[in-house]
């Protein structure tokens, strides 16, 4: 009997996230025939924009030429390169970019003080910044020429503390992964964030191409770098705190995509386990906050766990094995079948369904015929999560420190057609 | 500038008509396959095609038809989608059938798996359909 209850209430979850699923791609699709851009209404705050890097040679020279092309007034803007205690030649080539340009800065860490992760380097970062807003992007990234005045623009209202942009990839026609990594980010931001900002939820700050007021971050005591995502940590603060975060889908930066399984599995493992340190720091302080409505806190609460979902996904279809096998009855063959089709066909069905219609709202319908592929990388998360949890409640229980793995960056995909 | 009102109004006719048409088509697409299950059972007609055609003719019908693009295209991959759902459902398990028992390990199996495996084809019907559908535009409304 315990087995078929955890059936019924892993199934209705899943069922849940599917209706969310479907409901955020129907508002999107329904209020996407209008640009809304924010004007700035002349507002051009002095602005900071940190760069944290570690061992990042092949894309530091990139993301530099960049910051000096954007049209936002120099005299206003304050570019800091956090050098991560790099071993390769990341802090000459900052080095190079600072001689040549006043507004450009680098910040060096010894190699025993770097590489304990993003959260820590960007702290860093914060006590050079001057600027009332802080924007950061990560060295692999190659941002629009006016992002700077389209990401402060929603700064105007006082109540705004955080700000994210949209994330594209520049990498995608590299190979499979990359095209369904691209597909991934179409689905996550184009649909995900602007239905949670059409729809006053939570959109959720990615710690890059976003920004911060100052101000505030440095009044809740800076980044927590005990956290694996310490963007996502930063969200529910901000908005525990009272303030709002806004997503911007015109404001766009280019990232370069994991190019491998092996890659892959260590940047979704560290999402993975951030966003579950997350779920338990923000969990009860979001259901008893005071600050959020109805609506904000269940959105908060399905966004925390959503790195569980794909655990329970498959916890859900072991105990359907596990129910179906014991005995054939009717009643276990209903209790097993009825939930498995509606997932399979409605549940299953709803992301795919969020990505197809971001990918048409992007007018590119064509490269949706690979969409189906996105399979096998459902199965693949299933893993990583469920390794991740493990992982997770290990460490708790020996109190070991969970340690940032980096993600590798190549400077591929130099041009995006 | 009477007959160019004719004109419009014999234009947003012939508009209204052919809509009516597209709809009536497509809901009889939709119930024929509901209805098709109170027929008496037959081997290629069984219970997981009716279930998972409709399912997909539901989805479908909900999710593309509403997009701006080709309406015979759209039309002719959901015909193409039943037809494959027939293949799959009707055709394929014959070939299973004698292995199939009704309480064997092997039959467990495949009601486990064949709601999977129906997703895959459903999945990519779907994708396939908004593929040749044409881009969205943007009106340019912006404040």
């Amino acid at each position: 009997m315990i087995l078929e209850a955890l059936f019924l209430i892993f199934s209705a979850i899943i069922f849940l996230y599917a209706v969310r699923h479907l409901l955020f791609t129907i508002v999107v699709l329904r209020r996407s025939n209008k640009a809304n851009e924010i004007s700035s209404n002349n507002f051009c705050p002095s602005v900071s924009i940190l760069i944290p890097a570690r061992n990042e040679e092949k894309v530091m020279g990139r993301i530099l030429k960049r910051m000096v092309e954007l049209t936002y007034p120099k005299e206003k803007l304050q570019i800091i390169v956090i050098n991560d205690g790099s071993e390769d030649r990341t802090g000459v080539i900052a080095e190079k970019f600072a001689e040549r340009h006043r507004n450009i800065e680098v910040v060096h860490r010894s190699p025993k003080e770097g590489g304990r992760g993003k959260a820590s380097a960007m702290n860093e970062g914060l006590k050079h910044a001057k600027g009332e807003i802080v924007l950061c992007f990560d060295a692999d990234y190659y941002p629009q020429v006016d992002i700077v005045e389209k990401l402060v623009a929603p700064f105007a209202d006082p109540k705004v503390a955080l700000v994210q942009g949209r994330i594209l990839v520049i990498n995608e026609p590299e190979n499979l992964l990359t095209r369904l990594i691209a597909l991934e980010r179409v689905g996550g931001y184009r649909v995900g964030q602007q239905a949670r900002e059409g729809l006053g939820l939570i959109p959720l700050f990615g710690g890059t191409a976003g920004g911060f007021r100052r101000e505030i971050i440095e009044k809740l005591g800076g980044l927590d770098d005990n956290v694996l995502a310490e963007d996502t940590d930063l969200t529910f603060r901000v908005c525990l705190a009272g303030y709002r975060v806004r997503y911007l889908n015109w404001a766009e930066s280019y990232e370069e995509a994991v190019h491998d399984l092996r890659s892959y599995w260590h940047q979704r493992l560290r999402w993975a386990i951030g966003h579950m340190q997350c779920f338990f720091k923000h969990l009860f302080p979001v259901i008893k906050s005071k600050h959020l409505n109805f609506r904000q806190k269940l959105d908060g609460i399905f966004s925390l766990n959503v790195y569980f979902i794909p655990v329970i996904t498959g916890i859900a279809w072991i105990l359907g094995g596990i129910l179906l096998f014991r005995g054939f009855s009717i009643f276990n063959a209903v209790l097993c079948l009825i939930p498995f089709f509606a997932y399979s066909t409605v549940g299953n069905f709803a992301p795919f369904f969020e990505i197809g219609i971001g990918m048409y709202l992007d007018g590119r319908t064509k490269a949706c015929r690979i969409l189906p592929l996105l399979f096998p990388l459902f199965l693949y998360n299933i893993l990583i999560c469920s390794f991740a949890m493990m992982k997770l409640c290990i460490c708790k229980l020996l109190g070991k420190e969970i340690k940032w793995h980096k993600t590798v960056h190549y400077g591929r995909g130099k041009s995006y057609n | 500038m009477k007959a160019f009102n004719v004109g419009i109004r014999a234009e947003t006719l012939k508009k209204k008509s052919k809509s009516l048409v597209k709809a009536i088509i497509l809901l009889a697409f939709s119930i024929s396959l509901p209805l098709m299950s109170l027929l008496p059972k037959s081997r290629f007609i069984n219970g997981n095609f009716i279930a998972y055609t409709s399912a997909f003719n539901f989805l479908y019908i909900l999710t593309l038809f509403p997009l701006k693009g080709n309406f015979t295209r759209k039309f002719g991959v959901l015909i193409l989608g039943d037809l494959l759902s027939f293949i799959w459902n009707s055709i394929y398990p014959l070939f299973l059938f004698p292995f199939l028992h009704e309480n064997n390990m092997l039959s467990r199996l495949f009601w486990f798996i064949n709601p999977i495996v129906n997703a895959v084809w459903i999945i990519s019907m779907w994708s396939l359909g908004l593929s040749l559908i044409a881009p969205f535009k943007v009106e340019e409304t912006a404040n």
